[in-house]
C-alpha cells in the first residue's frame, strides 16, 4: 500500500508537469494547427537564460524566471513570425511546415550546445526541501510541480472563459474560417497563443532546472511528452491536455514500478497507442 | 428627386483562383434595404463573387463600393466592422461552443457589454429556438438549427448588409421555409440589406425584390422576380 502511495505521488507529480508541458504545447497546435516541435528547444533556451540568470548574473531566482518567461514568450513569438507565419502565407502544406520545425528544433538546439556546452547547467543554491506525508515521501519540486501545474491550469481556463481574447482563441480553435468573418483577427490570436504557450513552457522549464538542470535534451523530452499528452488528450482541449499529461504521468509511475527506468519513453508510446487505437480523437474528443 | 445611392455598388469585378477566372467583369448594384437573390448553377461563380466582396478572396480586377468608399480586397475584419455580415456556406458555427457562447462571439467586434446582451435578446426573439437551446453546443443541434444560429451569429454585428450563401444547403423542405422566413424577418426587424445566394428557385423567389442570375461568371439576367414565375422563362436563364 505504501508502494503503491509512493507512485501514486511520483505519478501525479511528474504527470503534473507533462500536463504543463501538454497545456502550452497544446495551445500553439490546437489554435494554428503547428506541430510547433520548436516549442522543445525554446523551453531549454529559456532554461538556459535562467540558469544564466541567476547562477552568473547573480540575479534572485524568481526574477531570473519572469525574465526567462518573458524570454521564451517573444521567442515563441520570433519562432511564429520569421518560420511560420512565412511558409502558411505563400500557402506551404502543413508537412512543410511541420520540417521546417523539426528545422528550428535542430538549429536552436545545436546553437545552444555551441554556446552553453552539453553538459547540465544547475542551480545548486536552490532547493525546496523534502517532506514527509505518512508513509510517501515528496521533495519540494514534486509539490512545486504540481501546485504550478493546478494554478497555470485553472487560470488559463479561467481566461479562455472570460476575457475576449480567450473566447478569440476559442473561436479560432473551433473554426478559424468563421473567426476570421465575425471579425476576429486571427493573425493576432496565433501571435497571443505561441507567446503564452512559449511562456508556459519556461515555466516547465524552471521545474526542470531546479529538478535537474538545464542541458540540450531538455528539450526533446519536454517536447515528445507533451506532444503525447495533447493528442492522448484531444488535440483543440486544454483540459484534454492537461489529463492526457496526468495519465501519462500516472501510467509511466505505475509502470516503474515493475519496469527498469530505460522503458519510460516505450510506456509514454503504449499509453498513445492504445488510446488512439480506442479513441483516435483523443480522450476527449478533441479536433 | 435623385435616386438613393447603392449601398453596394460592383463595377467590372473579375475574381477567380489561381489563373482560372470564376467571375468576369461583373457590374451590380444593391440598393438599402432590397434583397436581391443570386441565382446560377454549380460553378456559376456565385460562391466566388460572395467571397471576392467580402474580402476573402482577393479580386483581380474592378472595385467593391460600399456606401461609394472603395472597399475592394479589405479584410473580413475591416468589413465586419463596417456592417457587413457573411453566413458563409455549411453550418456556419462554433460547433464546440454553446449557443450562447456562439452568441457572444457573433459581436466580437462590439465592445459595449450592455449591448452585447441586448443584440442576443433581439436575435432570441427573432428565433426563440436559440433562447430555448441556449447552455446547448451548438454542434449538436439539428441542421435547422444551426442554420438559424448561424444567421443569428451575421445579426450579432447588426448588419447593414447581410451576405448569404445558400442557407438551405442541406435543409428539410419545412426547414428552408422557415429560413427564408427568417430572413425576411431580418429584413423587417433591422431593415438590413440582403444579397442571398440559393439554389432552392421555388422558396426563394417569393422573397426577393430582385434576382440575378450568373452563368460563367457573367450575368445573364438582372431584374424582377415575376419575369421568372413562367418556368419556361428561367430555364433560358439556367
Amino acid at each position: 500500500m505504501d508502494l503503491i502511495l509512493q507512485l501514486l505521488a511520483n505519478g501525479v507529480s511528474n504527470g503534473s508537469q507533462y500536463a504543463l508541458l501538454g497545456i502550452g504545447f497544446g495551445l500553439i497546435f490546437g489554435t494554428t494547427g503547428i506541430v510547433h516541435f520548436a516549442y522543445g528547444p525554446v523551453l531549454a533556451a529559456s532554461a538556459y537564460v535562467m540558469w544564466w540568470l541567476a547562477a552568473s548574473l547573480g540575479l534572485p531566482f524568481p526574477v531570473a524566471l519572469v525574465l526567462g518567461v518573458a524570454f521564451a514568450g517573444i521567442a515563441g513569438v520570433v519562432a511564429y513570425l520569421v518560420l511560420y507565419e512565412p511558409l502558411l502565407a505563400r500557402g506551404s502544406p502543413s508537412f512543410v511546415v511541420l520540417v521546417a520545425s523539426l528545422g528550428l528544433f535542430i538549429l536552436v538546439s545545436n546553437m545552444m550546445a555551441v554556446l552553453f556546452g552539453t553538459d547540465a547547467k544547475t542551480l545548486s543554491d536552490i532547493s525546496y526541501g523534502i517532506y514527509v506525508l505518512g508513509d510517501v515521501v515528496i521533495t519540494g519540486v514534486q509539490l512545486v510541480q504540481i501546485a504550478v501545474f493546478v494554478i497555470i491550469a485553472v487560470g488559463l481556463a479561467i481566461f479562455l472563459r472570460t476575457s475576449a481574447w480567450g473566447n478569440a482563441i476559442r473561436a479560432v480553435t473551433d473554426n478559424v474560417a468563421m473567426a476570421r468573418i465575425i471579425g476576429i483577427d486571427t493573425r493576432k490570436v496565433a501571435i497571443v497563443v505561441f507567446a503564452l504557450g512559449s511562456m508556459i513552457s519556461a515555466i516547465g522549464a524552471a521545474n526542470i532546472l531546479v529538478r535537474d538542470g538545464a542541458s540540450t535534451h531538455i528539450g526533446f523530452f519536454a517536447v515528445f511528452y507533451a506532444f503525447i499528452s495533447v493528442v492522448v488528450g484531444g488535440v483543440g482541449s486544454v483540459w484534454g491536455a492537461a489529463i492526457g499529461g496526468l495519465l501519462l504521468g500516472l501510467v509511466e509511475s505505475a509502470g516503474m514500478w515493475k519496469l527498469p527506468t530505460e522503458w519510460q519513453s516505450t510506456i509514454a508510446f503504449m499509453v498513445l497507442f492504445v488510446v488512439m487505437l480506442w479513441r483516435p480523437t483523443g480522450l476527449l474528443r478533441g479536433n | 428627386m435623385s435616386a438613393i445611392p447603392p449601398i453596394l455598388e460592383i463595377q467590372k469585378l473579375s475574381a477567380g483562383y489561381d489563373r482560372r477566372r470564376v467571375v468576369q467583369e461583373l457590374d451590380l448594384a444593391i440598393a438599402p434595404g432590397e434583397i436581391l437573390l443570386l441565382l446560377g448553377h454549380n460553378g456559376a461563380g456565385k460562391t466566388t463573387l460572395l467571397s471576392a466582396l467580402f474580402g476573402l478572396l482577393a479580386p483581380s480586377a474592378g472595385r467593391v463600393l460600399y456606401d461609394g468608399r472603395d472597399i475592394t480586397a479589405r479584410a473580413p475584419r475591416n468589413n465586419v466592422k463596417n456592417g457587413i455580415a457573411f453566413v458563409p456556406q455549411g453550418h456556419a458555427v462554433f460547433r464546440r461552443l454553446t449557443v450562447h457562447e456562439n452568441l457572444v462571439l457573433g459581436g466580437f467586434t462590439v465592445t459595449d457589454k450592455s449591448e452585447i446582451a441586448r443584440r442576443i435578446g433581439q436575435v432570441e426573439d427573432l428565433f426563440p429556438i436559440l433562447r430555448e437551446r441556449r447552455s446547448q453546443l451548438a454542434g449538436t443541434m439539428s441542421g435547422g438549427q444551426q442554420q438559424m444560429l448561424a444567421i443569428g451569429i451575421a445579426l450579432m454585428l447588426s448588419p447593414r448588409l447581410l451576405i448569404l450563401d445558400e442557407p438551405s444547403i442541406g435543409l428539410a423542405p419545412n426547414l428552408v421555409s422557415a429560413v427564408m422566413d427568417s430572413v425576411q424577418r431580418v429584413r423587417a426587424s433591422l431593415g438590413a440589406t440582403i444579397l442571398i445566394v440559393e439554389q432552392n428557385i421555388e422558396k426563394s423567389l417569393p422573397i426577393a425584390d430582385r434576382v440575378m442570375i450568373m452563368r460563367t461568371g457573367r450575368t445573364v439576367y438582372c431584374g424582377p422576380p415575376d419575369a421568372l414565375t413562367d418556368r419556361t422563362v428561367l430555364v433560358q436563364y439556367l
